[in-house]
Parts: C-alpha cells; sequence; structure tokens
C-alpha cells in the first residue's frame, strides 16, 4: 500500500499540474508578442450601439480625455507639403471614424460569443489589434515595468472609451505623418482635414501601409483585389471583403451605413474616391512613386468633397465614459491547498465597482507560480447596464499555482488588484499556498 | 441580444442540410436528372454566391441561369468569400479560402480542388494567400498558387495534383509582390512580378529556374490569361488616352517571335478580356462613357475582325468566361458608364443569339467556370 500510495499521489500531483496547464492558457495559446499573456474580459455595450457612437461623437472631437498625453487627440496639421504647419483643430471626422470602427470589428469591444450588455473576453486578434479600434500600435507587448502591462494597455484592452479614443489618436497621428512619411491628400484644398476625402491616405495607413502586390497591400491599382472594376462596397454583408482595399471598405460604410435593429447607424456620406482614370491620380499611384517617404504620392481631394459636420454634443459625453469607478474587493487572503478537494486547489478574488461607468483593473504579482485569470478586466458601476443572469457586475479572479514553479510546499505570495482608470491605491490579496502532501511510510500499508 | 448558441445551432443545422442537397444535386448532375436539368451537350454555369460564413455553390443551365441548384457549400472566415480559379478544368475546380475561425487578412488560406464529376473535394494547401486566385494548367495536373512563406516571403508554389505533391517554384521577398498568371501542362508557370520599374512576365519551370518573358508595362498589367492552345496570354495595361488614363487589352506570343501586339479597337477602357474556346478570338468589355451602354467586343486574332455581343440596356460588361461551345458568356454586368462609377453588379449569362440572362442571386455573385451536360 505505501508504495501504491505515493504512486497514487504521484499521479495526483502529476494530474494535479497537468490539470492546470490544460486549463490555463499557456502563452503558446495566443500570440506570446501581444500586451497580455492571457486574454483580458471586457464590457460589451448594447446591440445597437449607441453607448458606441455617442462616445465615437466625444472621441472624434477629443471631449473624452482631453489634454491626456496618450488618449487625448493631437492637434491635426494642416496645409500641403511645402506649408503644412501644426493647427488648434483637434477632430477627426466622427463618420470615418464610426465606418473604422465597423469595419476592425463590427462595433464589438468583447469576442463574438459575449452576449451583450455583459462582460466577456475581450475581442483580440491574432496580429494583437484590440478591441473596437483594433488598437494594434502599443499593445505588441507588454510595455509596464518587469514586462507587465501598462495601465494604457490595461484601458486599452478593456475599456470602450479609452480603446475609441486611441483609435482616435491613432488616425491623427497617421494623418500628422504626412508629408514626413506619407503622401499629403488635398494639394488643391490645403489638406482641409474637414473634407473627409483628405483622410484616403491616413485610413489607408491605418490598416497599413505597403507596396501593390504585397501581403498587407491597399493599392488600389493592386491586382489581389481581383477584377477590374469593383462595384462600392455596400457594407452590408453582401460581398466579401475580399475585394477591396481597406479604405474603399471604410468608405462603402461611410456612403452605405450598416443597419442594427433596423436603423442605420449613422447618417450616409457618399464620400468620393479618387477617380483613377485621371492623371491626377493616376500618375501618383504609379509602382514609379512607391518609395519612401512617397513624396511624389501627393494626391488633390477626390470630388465631390463632403463636410463631416462635427456631432451635436449634450456635453456629458466624457463625465459619462470616464464614469467614477470605485475600486472595492472582497478578499485579503486566500488558502489554496492543492493537497484538497478540488475547488480548494483554486481560490477566487471578487473585484467590484460602487461607482460609476467602469473600472478597469489589472491583477499583477512578483510572484511567477501564481496564475491569474483573468490577468485583466472590468467592473461594472451601479450605473451600468447589465441584467442577470448573462452579466454580473463584478469580476472574479481566479487564483491557481504552476506547482513546478512553487519554491515550497508551504508558500505565501501575493496579488495585486491594480485599478487603470481610477486613482485608487492597488489591493493586495495575500495567498497562502500549501502543497504539503501526506506520505505513508512504506511497509505501512495492510493488505486487504 | 444573446446572439451566439442559437444562431450557432442555425447555421449547423442549415449547413447540414446544404451539403445533403449539394450531395443530392451533385448525384443529379452525375446522371440522374432533375427539374432543372439541362438537356444533354447544354453548357452549364458554375458560380458561387458569397454569404458571411460560407459561399454557396450552384449550378445553372446556361439556356435558365435563373434556375439554380446548389452544389455544396464552401464554409470560410467571417467575411471572407472564396476566390477561386479563373477557369475550371474539365469537372475541376479550384478555390482558395480562408477557414472558419482564421484571423482574417494575413491569415493562411487553404488551396481545395473540387471534382464536380465525382464530388470528391481535397486539399491541396494549408499555405494559399486568399488574395491570389490559383490558376489551373488546360488538363487539370497542376495548380499554382501563391503561397506564403516565413516573414512575408510570398512564393509561386505549384501542386500536382496526380502525384499529391507540392513544389515552391520562385521565392521572392521583395516590398511588392508575385503573381502566379498561367500553368502549362508541361509543369512551367508563368508568373508577374511587380517592382517600381513596373510589371515584368516570368517563365519558371519545375526546378525553379525563371527567365524574363516580357517587361508588360510600367505600370500594374493585370487581368493576364493564357490562350487555350498555351501560345499566346492577353493581359491589360494602362496607358494615357487624351486626359484619360485607360486599361488596354493586350497579346504576347510566348514563342518570343511574335512580340508584344495591341489589339486595337476605340479608345476607352477596356475590361477583362477572355478567350474565346478555340482560342482564335478574344472577348473584352468596353466602358460606356460617353454614351450609357456598350456591348462587349469579339476580336478574331486572325484578321481582326469585330463582332457585338448582346449590350446591356444601360451599362457596360465584363467578361467572365466562354462556354466550351462558344454559345454562351458570362459576364458581369455593371449599370454605369465608367471603372469610376460602375454602378451596380449582376451576373448575366450572354447568348450568341443576343439573349442576357440574368443569373439569380442577391448577394456577390462569384463565377467558377462551365461544364457541359453529358
Amino acid at each position: 500500500m505505501g508504495s501504491f500510495a505515493r504512486k497514487l499521489l504521484a499521479v495526483l500531483v502529476a494530474a494535479v499540474a497537468l490539470t492546470i496547464l490544460a486549463v490555463v492558457p499557456t502563452p503558446s495559446d495566443h500570440v506570446a508578442a501581444c500586451a497580455f499573456l492571457r486574454t483580458p474580459d471586457a464590457y460589451e455595450a448594447e446591440a445597437e450601439r449607441s453607448t458606441y457612437l455617442s462616445t465615437i461623437d466625444a472621441a472624434s472631437v477629443d471631449a473624452l480625455f482631453p489634454g491626456d498625453p496618450y488618449f487625448g487627440i493631437p492637434t491635426v496639421e494642416v496645409g500641403t507639403r511645402n506649408s503644412r504647419a501644426d493647427s488648434t483643430i483637434r477632430r477627426v471626422p466622427s463618420t470615418l471614424l464610426k465606418a473604422i470602427a465597423w469595419e476592425e470589428s463590427s462595433l464589438t469591444m468583447a469576442s463574438r460569443a459575449t452576449h451583450f450588455e455583459s462582460i466577456g473576453t475581450a475581442l483580440v486578434t491574432f496580429d494583437c489589434g484590440h478591441g473596437i479600434m483594433q488598437v494594434t500600435t502599443g499593445m505588441t507587448i507588454p510595455l509596464g515595468l518587469d514586462s507587465v502591462p501598462t495601465s494604457q494597455q490595461v484601458n486599452v484592452a478593456t475599456h470602450y472609451g479609452y480603446n475609441i479614443a486611441r483609435g482616435a489618436v491613432i488616425l491623427v497621428d497617421k494623418w500628422n505623418a504626412a508629408p514626413q512619411i506619407r503622401p499629403v491628400v488635398g494639394t488643391d484644398t490645403e489638406s482641409n482635414p474637414d473634407l473627409i476625402e483628405n483622410w484616403y491616405m491616413a485610413t489607408w495607413s491605418y490598416n497599413g501601409f505597403a507596396g501593390p502586390g504585397s501581403l498587407s497591400s491597399n493599392h488600389p491599382f493592386d491586382p489581389t483585389f481581383g477584377a477590374w472594376p469593383r462595384p462600392s462596397y455596400q457594407c452590408d454583408g453582401t460581398q466579401s471583403r475580399r475585394r477591396y482595399p481597406y479604405q474603399e471598405l471604410v468608405w462603402g460604410c461611410i456612403g452605405s451605413p450598416p443597419q442594427q435593429e433596423g436603423a442605420l447607424l449613422w447618417q450616409s456620406i457618399p464620400a468620393s474616391l479618387p477617380d483613377l482614370s485621371q492623371p491626377q491620380f493616376a500618375a501618383p499611384f504609379s509602382l514609379g512613386n512607391w518609395s519612401f517617404p512617397y513624396s511624389a504620392m501627393d494626391i488633390p481631394t477626390p470630388q465631390p468633397a463632403h463636410v463631416d459636420n462635427p456631432p451635436t454634443l449634450t456635453g456629458s459625453e466624457g463625465a459619462t465614459v470616464r464614469g467614477g469607478p470605485i475600486l472595492d474587493v472582497e478578499e485579503r487572503e486566500i488558502l489554496i491547498r492543492l493537497n484538497g478537494l478540488p475547488q480548494e486547489q483554486r481560490g477566487s478574488v471578487t473585484v467590484t465597482n460602487p461607482g460609476a461607468g467602469l473600472l478597469s483593473w489589472a491583477a499583477e504579482t512578483d510572484d511567477k507560480w501564481l496564475i491569474m485569470e483573468p490577468s485583466a478586466g472590468v467592473a461594472l458601476g451601479v450605473n451600468v447596464v447589465c441584467e442577470p443572469p448573462n452579466c454580473d457586475r463584478a469580476a472574479e479572479v481566479t487564483i491557481s499555482v504552476n506547482p513546478t514553479l512553487l519554491p515550497k510546499a508551504n508558500t505565501i505570495g501575493s496579488i495585486r488588484i491594480v485599478p487603470a482608470n481610477s486613482e485608487f491605491p492597488p489591493w493586495r490579496v495575500t495567498v497562502e499556498v500549501d502543497a504539503d502532501f501526506e506520505v505513508a511510510a512504506p511497509g505501512t500499508s495492510r493488505a486487504n | 441580444m444573446n446572439r451566439p448558441r442559437t444562431s450557432l445551432l442555425l447555421l449547423t443545422v442549415a449547413v447540414a442540410v446544404m451539403l445533403v442537397a449539394g450531395t443530392v444535386a451533385l448525384r443529379e448532375l452525375a446522371g440522374g436528372g432533375s427539374a432543372v436539368a439541362p438537356a444533354e451537350g447544354d453548357a452549364v454555369l458554375v458560380f458561387a454566391e458569397f454569404g458571411r460564413s460560407a459561399d454557396r455553390i450552384y449550378i445553372a443551365p446556361a439556356s435558365n441561369p435563373s434556375q439554380r441548384t446548389l452544389l455544396l457549400t464552401a464554409e470560410h472566415a467571417d467575411g471572407w468569400g472564396i476566390n477561386p480559379a479563373p477557369s475550371m478544368a474539365g469537372s475541376l475546380l479550384a478555390y482558395v479560402v480562408l477557414p472558419p475561425g482564421s484571423a482574417g487578412r494575413g491569415a493562411p488560406a487553404e488551396l481545395w480542388v473540387l471534382n464536380l464529376a465525382t464530388n470528391e473535394r481535397t486539399r491541396l494547401a494549408r499555405d494559399a494567400d486568399l488574395f491570389v486566385a490559383p490558376v489551373f494548367d488546360r488538363d487539370g495536373t497542376f495548380v499554382a498558387y501563391r503561397s506564403l512563406g516565413p516573414d512575408g516571403e510570398q512564393r509561386v508554389s505549384r501542386a500536382d495534383l496526380e502525384r499529391g505533391t507540392r513544389r515552391v517554384l520562385h521565392r521572392y521577398s521583395g516590398e511588392f509582390g508575385v503573381f502566379p498568371v498561367a500553368q502549362g501542362s508541361d509543369g512551367v508557370a508563368l508568373y508577374i512580378e511587380l517592382s517600381t520599374a513596373g510589371t515584368d512576365l516570368y517563365r519558371v519551370d519545375g526546378d525553379g529556374n525563371s527567365e524574363l518573358l516580357l517587361h508588360a508595362s510600367d505600370e500594374i498589367a493585370r487581368d493576364w490569361q493564357l490562350s487555350p492552345d498555351g501560345r499566346t496570354i492577353s493581359f491589360l495595361a494602362p496607358e494615357q488616352v487624351g486626359e484619360r488614363i485607360v486599361h488596354r487589352a493586350r497579346l504576347f506570343a510566348l514563342s518570343g517571335a511574335a512580340g508584344e501586339l495591341l489589339l486595337a479597337s476605340d479608345v476607352g477602357e477596356q475590361f477583362a478580356p477572355v478567350w474565346g474556346p478555340g482560342g482564335t478570338s478574344l472577348t473584352v468589355g468596353r466602358e460606356a462613357y460617353p454614351a450609357a451602354t456598350a456591348a462587349a467586343t469579339t476580336v478574331s486574332i486572325d484578321d481582326g475582325t469585330v463582332t457585338m455581343l448582346a449590350a446591356p440596356d444601360q451599362g457596360f460588361d465584363a467578361p467572365l468566361g466562354w462556354s466550351h461551345d462558344g454559345q454562351y458568356l458570362a459576364v458581369r454586368a455593371f449599370d454605369g458608364q465608367t471603372a469610376f462609377d460602375p454602378g451596380t453588379e449582376s451576373m448575366v449569362v450572354i447568348s450568341l443569339d443576343g439573349d442576357r440572362r440574368a443569373v439569380a442571386g442577391v448577394n456577390e455573385l462569384i463565377f467558377i467556370g462551365w461544364i457541359t451536360r453529358g
């Protein structure tokens, strides 16, 4: 029996370890290069997308996080190649931003398995695109100390407001990349950013500015998009995306808005594409001009041009999105018994938000043997729509142990629940682990 | 409001029903006959209708293309439809597809071949590029396709259907791209390479030896198609005519003796040149501008004789492919005037007797090819 007991225990320990390793995603389960080793959680608002659309309206005029160096819209440069200069404008066309959001994610923050008005796994694609705006820039590797995601990364991955704001910032960055490393659109209109058509190259760059024929090309003459000519993209699910450069997908959605619950998600604007039969557009797009910094690719404004009027805001959009989240955690200490019942072999921490809006949080630890799932997420304030049974305002973090990394059988470690979008201090939870298996002495078993 | 499970269940049931229906349809095609079955010897159009998560492949008699019969469904990643070879090889059709669950553009696609005579579907590769259509040789022995290598490398690859093998013929790691455009029955493939200098046509043999055949254009030349006898290749190249940039059809004799030929016709934009089944004529679409309508035009390679096909009431046609008997031409019909403003798109079968018959479909229709009822 002694020998049998040892074998049994060995099998048990191995089973526990294997179970944990099987349940907990390993780096290879996801793109190891993304900011989060394990996909965080996010809140998905209502199916009608009205929360996201009003947030985009606010983001488009820098009403969400004005002055924030990471989430506030920078000033937009105006003028042609030789007269490009900074301005006081902090704005992107709202309809353009909505169409990009639709193309990127169908205006969703979480994975398709997530119910609307509930919390679920965040939308993260294989190339580290995060959330509604599929933010990739700054989300490919953990940027914080000791390879821990920063609060900015946590907010982008979990909170729709920050995600949308960051998408708007990136779009302005793409605009401002001209003329240094990108072509100017609007050589005949002083590259007026009020004209939606002048965002053609910035939109192209939002998805990737690569050479024709390359794997991520959006060149309008690229034969990879199939037979010529191609009809306008209708943005209604009746056409394959394969036939269109990214900017034409977005332009199609601007002119032919998708519907949700029978209503158009935004007002149509018949934005014009460059007329490729005209030399003033075809010549700049010549293969011979595809040479960094693309200074020979400047084009005039596609006509007829359209102004996307600034949205009418109530003034409360920014405060609503920012909310007033409060971090509250129920547990101060937890005990994990690897030699206990299955439910004792892991612990959990409940994160709540008695404040308003979304609380974005991250779970951090210095103890490599602790595994937290999810490692980041949101807790919903009292004013956030959340209907049971599909939705729980609180977030539960499951704590488990990688026994192969335990320094000793009885160990004490800790985790920190760190709020990413409030000034509350991190909440520390002590984790005690008991992995002391009792092994029967050899020769003491009784044969039945 | 609660989207996933019910939709998934319904989708699963729907796909199962469609698969059963497709199997039945294939049996009908193989011999049984059905309510919409064309007469023996008649041309049958093979096409697909795009669906958000699965494309449905149909057949329809050329004489009545609105009466379609479902063959099968090809599931794909959300929003990314199949990309078929521009023509079939006998009863074989080939397509590349992003499998369900793929992350979208940039993810490896699968290369499939389907034999309509046997209902056998074979996956040939899982490293294909969705954005470049595969291309058969005339006999259906080889399929050339663009595959994805590490670190953004592009490859012109060739699958051997008889031996079940694959071979990389050419590797490219530049800033632009390479595209297989034709495959010979002898294993030799033709591909184009883009660069800042324009478009160049190359021949590559089975050992990977490449030979420059033609500098086709200083810009992007497109819509390449090999003649049925394998001796001439057609393509479109841009040129400035007056104050406009238009694409015009050109021919190149692969023997190298004849050099490059300009196809004489009017001065406007031309679309999608396709070879007649005998290889002695080329049909091109023409923009309607400045008129309201324009017919596709067939030009005899031998004597330059021009034949106008039935024109649409409004708009223009972009040819897709002739039936084997030369009686029917499938086209993409547009109701606009120009490539810049083409209007709405539909698929139409034009017969030599002047009829224009629309192919039924709500979503985007994808031409696959023609077979003959026999």
